[in-house]
């Protein structure tokens, strides 16, 4: 609590950047006199960071939307048009952490790829760490799921399919997490997670599905998948509408198996939104082009 | 309602020159070349690997990030001391880090393309991190008192001004600012006490 009073309020509104341009500028120029005001906001834009990731979460935004009494003039933020022109500028390609590619002059006048976020999960798990849980009974309380989340639940409950949401991480998880910043690549919304097992097939998907005004994006983990074969990955709307999003080859020793323990992780976009989707399908796809479920994943 | 709707904050972006090089943006906007080649020459690089990390190595976004901060010193050259090395610094520092979350808050108009990465080595780490933290900071929201949890609805959340919010709210501008404030530090000492500590 270090911010000069007269500074304070304004430095929180600018933190949340609720200022106009002209304040910002007076804001800023008083930054660079008060020595308070610049350790405050320092400290303050850790919590805008955290508040950022829940502005991105559809279901959280649903949440908090019911959370507070409803006003007659309320209009949420999604039916607003863009306020930030720069916001929508092109991107070519979105590089994500430790990936550079290799000997790109451009890359390498960056920092080290390996510097950026040293990674601390062990290795050997896709989820690196935070795996899906069941519930079980010395678990730590389940903090309460968003509406949004609780339905879905329901719904898949009561058709009797598996639906594992992930809890709270581990100390140490947690640890990590706070040693990074929140605001590192990604471009979504961070999505809700789904996995089933189809009880035939035996082929296990462990699906993240996240939201953005272009669709859909869906990461996708499939294991358990024996091969030779040729595989197709669906969405599925609720007239039962289908999208091909990605299809490639399972190698004769498969994914997720005793041969092959590694899963194929891929990512996939759909134009559907996130509320379109009613359930994600992996297909095989037999030499006459005959299609057969290995698995299905309903979406809430 | 469209007239509720805040203004644009960041108008001062510049178009990045054809050629990929990155260089001052100088004569397009009438700046006054020296002072602005100045600042880049002595702070680009430092401010760029800064950047960078904040944005998961994404170069071109960094790079915008850090003209824009650049350019907003030399808007407020009257009163931040461009010359002054070690003081300008920090400054720096903490606007391009205010831009650049403000920026991750309100991009998700294109779908993140990863086509370079090794499906072997991707993960999605980040994606579930978000998640679960974006959930520890909801149970922060819920123990706000309701005055705190709405101003930041009202204001953060739906993108309005303070002040389109205290009118909407029908609170004088003095005391939705106040809100604000005191409900961003409450959920500060929320996340705190839930060891999220930044």
């Amino acid at each position: 609590m270090s911010g000069c009073a007269e500074g304070r309020e304004e430095l929180a509104s600018y933190a949340l950047g609720l200022l106009d341009e002209p304040e910002n500028l007076l804001f800023e120029a008083h930054l660079a006199e008060c020595s308070g005001c610049a350790r405050e906001l320092e400290d303050i834009l850790h919590t805008v960071e955290d508040l950022a990731l829940v502005a991105r979460d559809d279901g959280a935004m649903a949440e908090l939307t019911a959370m507070v009494e409803p006003h007659p003039r309320f209009v949420p933020r999604e039916s607003m048009p863009e306020h930030q022109p720069g916001a929508a500028r092109p991107r070519v390609l979105r590089r994500r952490e430790n990936a550079p590619p290799s000997g790109s002059p451009e890359r390498q006048a960056a920092l080290p790829a390996g510097e950026m976020r040293p990674r601390k999960r062990p290795k050997g798990s896709p989820w690196r760490g935070v795996r899906p849980r069941t519930r079980v009974d010395d678990s730590p309380p389940r903090r309460r799921m968003p509406a949004i989340v609780a339905a879905a639940a329901v719904l898949l409950v009561s058709a009797g399919l598996a639906l594992v949401l992930i809890g709270p991480g581990s100390k140490d998880q947690n640890a990590a997490r706070a040693a990074e910043s929140p605001i590192a690549s990604a471009s979504t919304s961070p999505g809700q997670r789904y996995q089933n097992t189809d009880p035939r097939s035996g082929a296990h998907v462990d699906l993240v599905v996240s939201g953005g005004t272009f669709g859909s994006r869906l990461l996708v983990t499939i294991s358990k998948v024996t091969g030779p074969r040729r595989c197709r990955l669906v969405t599925v709307d609720s007239t039962g509408a289908t999208e091909v999003v990605s299809s490639w080859l399972v190698p004769a020793s498969g994914y997720g198996t005793a041969a092959n323990p590694a899963p194929l992780q891929l990512q996939a976009t759909s134009a559907l939104t996130v509320h379109q989707i009613a359930r994600v399908e992996v297909q095989h796809v037999d030499p006459d082009g005959r299609l057969t479920v290995l698995v299905a994943v309903p979406i809430g | 309602m469209l007239d509720a709707i805040r203004p644009a904050r960041h108008d001062m972006r510049v178009p990045r020159p054809e050629s990929g090089r990155w260089a001052p943006p100088h004569q397009a906007h009438g700046i006054d070349d020296e002072p602005m080649r100045a600042l880049y020459a002595q702070h680009a690089n430092a401010l760029l690997s800064f950047v960078s990390r904040l944005v998961g190595g994404d170069r071109q976004r960094a790079e915008d990030i850090v003209q824009e901060t650049l350019l907003r010193a030399w808007r407020n050259s009257d009163k931040v001391d461009l010359h002054g090395g070690k003081t300008l610094r920090p400054w720096l520092i903490t606007v391009a880090r205010r831009i650049a979350i403000d920026d991750y808050r309100s991009d998700n108009a294109r779908p993140e393309e990863v086509y370079d990465v090794d499906l072997n080595d991707f993960s999605t780490r980040d994606e579930t991190e978000h998640m679960v933290r974006s959930m520890t900071v909801m149970e922060a929201l819920r123990e706000l008192s309701p005055p705190h949890r709405e101003i930041l609805l009202h204001t953060y959340f739906y993108g309005r001004t303070v002040a389109q919010a205290a009118d909407l709210l029908g609170l004088p501008l003095g005391t939705a600012k106040s809100r604000v404030y005191h409900g961003l530090r409450a959920l500060r000492n929320q996340l705190e006490q839930r060891g999220v500590t930044g």
